[in-house]
């Protein structure tokens, strides 16, 4: 067979336990994978701590908790590290762990780039963490806007911590862009026609695409803050003709792409978890990845929507609205897939499963008050409060994170040979499902009712203590949500039950090798002609590409 | 259970989906009925037209994401409960792959949705984003410093801070108040919920913003955009009276500052000091433009950009030490003796 | 049962090199992703430059420029674009001493960029006063064009080290792809330096 790719001998049969410094010198994508993940839920502790002192300082009006620069810092941080930290180190994580699987490769195209990609995140973490102990965090935003960030009125150089940090895991960033474009295009197994891509690659491959877009541009906008700040440039300060308004431009330009990069893999997993739990093949493959590309070509033409109250002509903000009203049609197009795939299934309420059926729920909502947003004068009220916090949790929380967790318990088998616990699974779940409720809805309604975002106190005459208070109490029920995950993931990881190879009955390459896979994941490169090679192989007499 | 489902399970599991709706409608109630309730500072207690126009769109798209939201949902609940795994029924459901004609649909009508709410949103902002100004309307720079307002009235030789006074309107004269939105140091954003969207006030440009209103009142809002340290305490007091009432009050604050003999001591410790090097008292040599003009301070409800009530008490301890007040702010304290105090704060008291 | 092995074993006759997408190589593919992350900085720097062209209140405008001295640098780099092509095309050939000098000529030429943009460079500090934080037009000036700088010199370290192991004698045919994609970088910096040129020195000027 010529699709045979020799094998090298294993000289080490039986396993053991790897060192450290085997992890630590890794080029294998799983191990990258999986320290990645580590990594992101390290960071993902850092700052839901933040959250949380942010949630007791806002318990009640006039609350004397933090101090106004802390809690400045915190929300910083807190925003910061969830969208470099913790959302994309995850996203990519998962994409390094799955993409070779999926497509039956032995490894990324870049293996050695793959590492230095790991290795310039959690640098940028510690570097960006490091600004702590030398007199204090950024406390800018994390949306750092000039001229706030100027010399002037940011002394210190808390800033350029920031600016340093994100340049680097930046840095990280893009070569993992390029390498799950490499990959993905020039790596997959025989037969896999890019009609026949799991979903979860097509939406790897697109997100890819959108950071090697994305992330330039804002290098581009931090190396001039750099220079304005250290050699006294005057990009984006008004005192010497320099622009408040171009930083958010170039900002959003790779903020509103950023949103999407960091949605489009839990889209990708929840496209391979859904059906095999509702066990019937995703409805309309072709319009889901038709979807993709375009949510990826609109995304890029939508960043002023966040710069509806900055002033900008009647004409940009219709056309931004416009852009952005538009979006909302491919993303209902992939919620309708999702749903119709359920429909007429015999669906599994597995721990992965009910995440998933979370994601739709939430990430509806998330979606609903986006369009909202996308009516420009709705906005004029509503940008900058609490309502728009409670959107963007709604998308990011109740959409990427749900979709991460259902990942986890999805994969963890495939990465540990182990079943995570599914009792303490659905624990998990519904906590978080409650907490995160209790948390985020709350926001709408204190956000209408005046409440800007990021105030360190607010006024008792503002009428927002309970709204506040059911947030705070939200907070707590979420922490023992990811109290019992660390309890599920370290006890499973011990003692979980063993898993077999395709414990799930699923369709995907992935699924074919062991679990965990070994170091060159197949012995013999699959063909694949559909889209689902293992339902083939499970139902010789019904094969998918008699439809497809 | 089998495999098969019992028929006279349906009518149950019908109610139960049924009762989910319900709670959802109740739900969004809920959230639509306690917005409007509670709480004077919100998007739906309106007084003014702009807000009044936003009023209205939010409505309309709360009924149309809610209708969405309903039916979605509805149809998640529906096929979670209708197409769960039933008990030992372990083949495999008849694989559909799609349909073009039910894709087309569900592409098409939220096109169509969205067409019409854009419709809607495009009248809405040419309504609202005005840029011909009425010759009648009442123009305010509106100066942001971080973190209080300064508010001057160009035509009225009248400037003041964090306490915007308008005159209201009746039906035949509108007037309308027009802002001209300016910042000196770093962005922050003007934002009256009850009167108006919020507009960023910007450093390098000169931003607009109106509204008007036929109700006297207090409105209240706050700086919008993160703007540093004491974002959260740059609160804004929109007073809103009769023209008789407004004239009274431009008139007064177009006055030069009282001088009294009897606060000498305290006039002579200001100017000695570096008050006056920030803050304007017209008719004495202080001209300071860093921070508040003091020249009719104690016409002001409010220190501190609305933080604290304008009180005797207050006054004499923000003078003492601002920063145990308001954190951060820009004003130092000057370590000053009891007597110096006295005699400051006697002076402040003065101008009325 | 080896399920991969059933799987090959039905499969429709698989196409080998389906997945080397027509000569795409991962590395092609890669250097390609890059440059066109490249070509988005550079789009966000020369968004910036026009956007504070003629803002300035003071200071030196554009008419400071050098056309002249700074069209001798772009010749220089497109000369280089050439030689540092038949370098690649030479090792893809097998013949390695002749890629060497391509590779040298390459490098000699890209010296003599350097030299041309830093007299104009000193000229510019020195005679007229232009420096990164004197007015808009130095800081996105500067900005820009080092930007560009800074891509030069990483392909001077390119080229030093294939001068490196052409030196050490353990240059051959494998060195290939990579002398490839050192081409495909060159040509790229140099097209930019040629946008660049026609932007800031023809166009607005």
């Amino acid at each position: 067979m010529a699709t045979t790719v020799a094998v090298p001998e294993m000289t080490d049969k039986s396993p053991r336990r790897s060192s450290l410094l085997e992890w630590v010198t890794t080029v294998d994508h799983k191990r990258i994978g999986i320290m990645y993940l580590l990594a992101a839920l390290f960071f993902l502790v850092c700052a839901g701590t933040e959250a949380a002192l942010m949630r007791i300082q806002l318990w009640k009006a006039r609350f004397d908790f933090l101090e106004p620069d802390t809690f400045n810092q915190l929300f910083t941080m807190h925003g910061t590290t969830m969208v470099f930290f913790v959302g994309m180190p995850i996203l990519v994580g998962f994409g390094n762990f799955l993409v070779p699987l999926m497509i039956g490769a032995r490894d990324m195209a870049f293996p050695r780039m793959n590492a230095f990609g790991l290795w310039m995140f959690i640098l940028g973490g510690l570097l960006t963490y490091y600004s702590f102990l030398q007199g204090g965090a950024p406390d800018v935003g994390w949306f750092a806007y000039a001229p706030l960030t100027s010399a002037t009125f940011s002394r210190g150089m808390s800033t350029d911590y920031w600016i340093l940090g994100l340049m680097t895991s930046g840095l990280g960033t893009l070569s993992g862009g390029i390498n799950f474009i490499a990959t993905i295009l020039t790596m997959r197994a025989p037969g896999m026609t890019f009609g026949r891509m799991p979903l979860f690659i097509w939406m790897m491959l697109v997100d890819a695409v959108l950071i090697v877009i994305a992330f330039p541009p804002l290098t581009a906008a931090q190396t001039m803050l750099l220079l304005d700040r250290q050699l006294g440039a005057h990009f984006f300060d008004p005192q010497q003709g320099g622009s408040a308004v171009l930083w958010q431009h170039l900002f959003w330009f790779f903020g509103h792409p950023e949103v999407y990069i960091l949605i489009l893999p839990a889209f990708g997993m929840i496209s391979e978890i859904i059906p095999v739990f509702a066990r019937k093949v995703i409805f309309g493959y072709e319009s889901v990845a038709a979807a993709t590309v375009l949510i990826a070509f609109i995304a890029c033409g939508v960043w002023a929507h966040h710069m509806f109250a900055l002033g900008l002509s009647r004409t940009i903000d219709i056309f931004f609205s416009g852009s952005t009203f538009l979006i909302a049609i491919p993303t209902g197009i992939k919620m309708f897939n999702w749903i119709a795939t359920l429909y007429g299934g015999k669906i599994r309420f597995q721990t992965p499963m009910i995440f998933c059926l979370g994601f739709l729920a939430m990430f509806l909502i998330g979606g609903l008050s986006g369009v909202m947003l996308a009516a420009v004068p709705f906005d004029w009220q509503a940008s900058d409060t609490y309502f728009v916090v409670a959107h963007f949790h709604y998308v990011l929380f109740g959409g990427t994170l749900f979709g991460i967790f259902g990942g986890f318990y999805y994969w963890f088998p495939k990465m540990s040979g182990r079943l995570m616990n599914e009792t303490l699974g659905k624990w998990n779940f519904w906590l978080l499902m409650i907490g995160f409720n209790l948390t985020f809805f709350p926001m709408h309604i204190s956000g209408l009712m005046g409440m800007p975002r990021r105030i360190y106190t607010y006024d008792p005459e503002l009428g927002v203590d309970i709204w506040n208070q059911l947030s705070t109490i939200g907070v707590l029920v979420q922490a023992a949500a990811f109290i019992v995950f660390a309890v599920n993931l370290i006890g499973s990881l011990r003692s979980g039950e063993r898993s077999g190879d395709d414990p799930w009955d699923a369709w995907t390459l992935e699924w074919l090798t062991t679990s965990p896979p070994p170091a060159y994941n197949f012995e013999v490169i699959p063909a694949v002609r559909s889209r689902r090679p293992l339902w083939d192989l499970k139902h010789p007499e019904d094969p998918d590409w008699e439809h497809e | 259970m089998t495999g098969q489902r019992p028929k006279g399970l349906i009518p149950v599991q019908a109610k139960r989906h049924g009762r989910g709706i319900l709670l959802l409608a109740f739900g969004l109630l809920f959230f639509a009925s306690s917005v409007f309730a509670a709480g004077e500072t919100n998007i739906v207690q309106t007084v003014s037209p702009p807000a009044d126009s936003i009023k209205f769109l939010f409505y309309l798209l709360l009924a149309v994401v809610g209708a969405i939201f309903l039916i979605v949902e509805g149809a998640l609940i529906y096929c979670m409960v209708r197409f769960r795994k039933r008990e030992g029924d372990e083949s495999e459901p008849p694989q559909i792959y799609g349909s073009k004609p039910v894709e087309i649909a569900w592409t098409v009508a939220p096109a169509l949705i969205v067409f019409v709410l854009f419709l809607v949103v495009l009248r809405s902002i040419v309504q609202i984003r005005k840029v011909d100004v009425p010759e009648d309307a009442l123009r305010v720079v509106v100066t942001g410093h971080q973190w209080w307002w300064e508010f001057h009235y160009p035509e009225l030789g009248v400037t003041t801070a964090n306490e915007l006074h308008v005159p209201i309107g009746d039906d035949e004269n509108e007037r309308a108040v027009f802002l001209d939105l300016q910042s000196v140091d770093v962005i922050h954003s003007f934002w009256v919920p009850q009167l108006s969207g919020k507009m960023d006030v910007v450093p390098g440009r000169t931003n607009l913003l109106w509204f008007a209103t036929k109700q006297p009142g207090l409105y209240r809002g706050q700086c919008a955009e993160y703007c540093g340290t004491q974002h959260a305490n740059m609160l804004l007091r929109v007073v809103a009276e009769s023209p008789e009432e407004f004239e009274r009050w431009a008139a007064q604050q177009a006055k030069p500052a009282v001088d009294d003999p009897k606060v000498a001591a305290g006039r002579q410790l200001f100017m000695s000091l570096a008050c006056m090097n920030c803050h304007t008292i017209k008719g004495t040599p202080a001209n300071g433009t860093f921070a508040p003009d003091l020249t009719h301070l104690m016409s002001r409800q409010t220190l501190a950009s609305g933080m604290v009530e304008n009180n005797p008490k207050n006054l004499r301890d923000w003078v003492d030490n601002p920063q145990s007040i308001k954190p951060g702010c820009l004003m130092p304290s000057f370590q000053l003796s009891s007597k110096q105090l006295d005699d400051l704060v006697a002076y402040l008291e003065t101008l009325h | 049962m080896n399920h991969a092995a059933a799987l090959s074993a039905h499969a429709e006759s698989p196409h080998h090199d389906q997945h080397a997408l027509g000569g795409w190589t991962p590395l092609k593919v890669g250097m390609a992703s890059f440059l066109f992350s490249e070509a988005a900085l550079f789009a966000t720097l020369i968004v910036a430059y026009l956007k504070f062209l003629g803002q300035d209140d003071g200071g030196p405008t554009p008419e400071v420029l050098n056309v002249g001295r700074e069209l001798v640098a772009v010749i220089l780099l497109l000369v280089s674009s050439i030689t540092v092509q038949f370098a690649s095309r030479d090792l893809a050939r097998g013949r390695c001493t002749s890629c060497t000098v391509g590779v040298i000529l390459t490098f000699i030429l890209t010296v003599g960029f350097l030299i041309v943009t830093g007299l104009e460079w000193r000229e510019l500090i020195a005679v007229d006063g232009l420096t990164i934080n004197r007015n808009l037009f130095g800081s996105s000036f500067y900005t820009l064009f080092g930007f560009h700088l800074g891509h030069v010199l990483a392909g001077c370290v390119m080229l030093l080290i294939m001068m490196g192991i052409a030196f050490s004698g353990s240059l051959n045919a494998r060195s290939s792809p990579g002398m490839e994609a050192i081409a495909w970088y060159w040509h790229f910096v140099n097209g930019v330096s040629v946008t660049l040129f026609l932007v800031v020195y023809v166009i607005t000027r």
